[in-house]
């Protein structure tokens, strides 16, 4: 029978074991992070009820992470969407433009402001311009059980630590696409309420 | 602690061919091909060979994967990466000979040495030691080992298994292949290949917020470029303050030039320079001087190309929009074959051109 030499064997041994140890860390990393469920949303906000959605469109961006999205309708109103993505790679963080209307997505920072809630910083909210259409977004991170804040950057560290721990951190989206017609001041009062509400459900951890 | 198995030792394949007088030879390269030849047919090496590729194939099949996924990313800068591995081992292939005779560097190294420090004269008529006569004449040479990197490889692996994120797997892979070489053939061998297993950390995925911050610098200086050059046209031509897209009007047609759906042309210009450098690592100077001319001079040429591609496109879209948007799909296409055609040209105006004696064709 052929032999192969010691150094080579040492070498398909080590390979191995890299493999074992690959198929192993990704098997438990998935049981981990299957073990802590998604929050489920609320089922109404105000009048709006909510539905099974479409999660944003340019998702590829961030590396398709795990995520739940929905829609809430009330009437003939255009449907506000929300979508809880969890972090789970470095692309996690990025920013909303890049993925929620396409990846030639743009925010002037004369279209971005910071809302409230609980009188601290909570989220992002912002004009963001695509190429085939625009979006009003409502953006923000939070931890189940923890307080929102208004981008995923700000907490460097504790996203690091959450994608090391494979704790859950979700990037929250609420959007409803701009018509000509859009009001702005009341759109922003909407997202303030979807964004109020959500939070204070995924602090519940409910 | 020698060089790859059986280097100077007896053939063990099965139709050996006419054995070979070695004080016939004339370059130390023939010397190699009879190297490669032998160790090409060793059937021990070649299952080594295939055992350990497979594994690491097998290893590294899923990220690749994610890195596919990543590069292929509308907008990625890293497009280019696609090529570097298939480019790498084109590379391989035509340095196979001084690949398989690392030793070579070091032996010059050593002759050189030898002949400064000489204390006594050298009798009538006789010669200075070449590298073929040290080859064929003296035993291996001792090329030093060390499992310094694949250690270091298999502490970056852990994680990146782990986390699973596709910047780490990249590192992972770039340092556990040079790991591998390095403890199973020495450093000669890295020394000889320091091309390929540079581009190895290349085509490592960039995180997508560095790349963000990256484009956020480029992308207004190339825009603006564009901007201008049209503005002097006498095209009204101008960019929001977000910083896209550039909007070009013209007889009351609009035509938005988005920097990642037509490409800002980086991934091509960094395609160019592999090729480039790849092509450089191959060619015989004598002095570095003209290839970094080279090198400098198609940077330049690449990036005022590109610019020119943009203006271009705007120059199109100013006549016609419809053509403008079908032109931004096929310029993207012809960009890297012009750009290393002119790369090409700077290489030959400055006569780099001869091949090393080991390139095999």
């Amino acid at each position: 029978m052929r032999q192969i030499t010691p150094l080579g064997r040492q070498i398909a041994l080590l390979l191995a074991v890299l493999l074992i140890l690959e198929g192993g860390l990704y098997a438990s990393g998935k049981l981990v992070s299957r073990s802590t469920p998604f929050i489920a949303p609320p089922t109404q906000i105000g009048d709006w009820k909510v539905s099974p959605g479409d999660p944003p469109p340019a998702d590829n961006q961030r590396d398709y992470p795990r995520q739940i999205s929905f829609e809430y309708h009330n009437g003939n109103q255009d449907p506000v969407h929300v979508d809880f993505a969890q972090i789970q790679t470095i692309n996690g963080l990025r920013a909303p433009q890049k993925y929620i209307a396409d990846s030639d997505g743009r925010i002037s920072p004369l279209n971005m402001v910071t809302l409230k809630h609980d009188d601290k910083p909570a989220f992002s909210l912002s004009l963001v311009q695509g190429v085939e259409g625009d979006v009003i977004v409502v953006h923000w991170c939070q931890a189940p059980g923890g307080d929102p804040y208004p981008m995923a950057r700000d907490k460097t560290g504790l996203a690091l630590k959450a994608l090391a721990t494979r704790k859950p951190i979700y990037t929250c989206d609420a959007w409803i696409p701009l018509h000509p017609t859009t009001v702005g001041a009341r759109a922003r009062g909407l997202l303030q309420q979807f964004a109020d509400a959500l939070a204070d459900a995924i602090k519940k951890g409910s | 602690m020698t060089n790859t198995p059986a280097s100077n030792t007896a053939s063990r394949r099965k139709k050996p061919r006419a054995e070979v007088d070695l004080n016939q030879l004339v370059s130390e390269w023939q010397f190699a091909k009879i190297r490669y030849d032998r160790l090409s047919n060793n059937p021990e090496l070649r299952l080594e060979w295939i055992i350990v590729l497979g594994l690491l194939v097998l290893v590294f099949a899923p990220a690749y994967q994610i890195w596919y996924r990543r590069w292929m990313l509308n907008g990625s800068m890293q497009a280019y990466a696609v090529f570097v591995l298939p480019i790498s081992l084109i590379w391989c292939w035509f340095a196979r000979y001084k690949l398989i005779l690392p030793e070579v560097p070091p032996i010059r190294k050593y002759l050189r040495y030898e002949r400064r420090t000489r204390v006594k004269e050298k009798k009538l008529g006789e010669r200075d030691k070449t590298v073929l006569q040290f080859l064929i004449t003296e035993k291996p040479v001792l090329d030093p080992r060390s499992s310094m990197l694949l250690i270091l490889a298999i502490l970056v692996d852990i994680p990146a298994f782990w986390f699973r994120d596709a910047t780490l797997l990249g590192l992972g892979f770039a340092l556990t292949v040079p790991g591998i070489i390095a403890y199973r053939h020495g450093w000669y061998v890295i020394q000889a290949a320091i091309y390929p297993l540079l581009m190895l950390f290349v085509m490592i995925p960039m995180p997508g917020v560095v790349q963000d911050a990256l484009q956020d610098k480029i992308q207004p200086s190339v825009l603006s470029f564009a901007q201008h050059a049209m503005t002097n046209q006498g095209v009204q031509a101008e960019i929001p303050l977000e910083g896209e897209p550039l909007k070009i009007t013209s007889k009351g047609v609009e035509y938005r030039l988005f920097a990642e759906k037509a490409g800002l042309g980086v991934s091509e210009i960094v395609l160019c320079m592999v090729l480039l450098v790849g092509y450089l690592s191959l060619v015989r100077m004598k002095h570095p001087a003209p290839k970094m001319i080279v090198v400098a001079g198609s940077l330049v040429w690449l990036v005022v190309l590109t610019g020119l591609r943009l203006v271009f496109l705007c120059s199109v879209a100013a006549s016609d929009r419809d053509l403008a948007i079908f032109m931004e799909g096929i310029s993207r296409f012809f960009l890297p074959i012009i750009g290393s055609v002119g790369c090409f040209l700077i290489a030959r105006g400055l006569k780099c051109v001869k091949l090393h004696r080991w390139v095999a064709r």
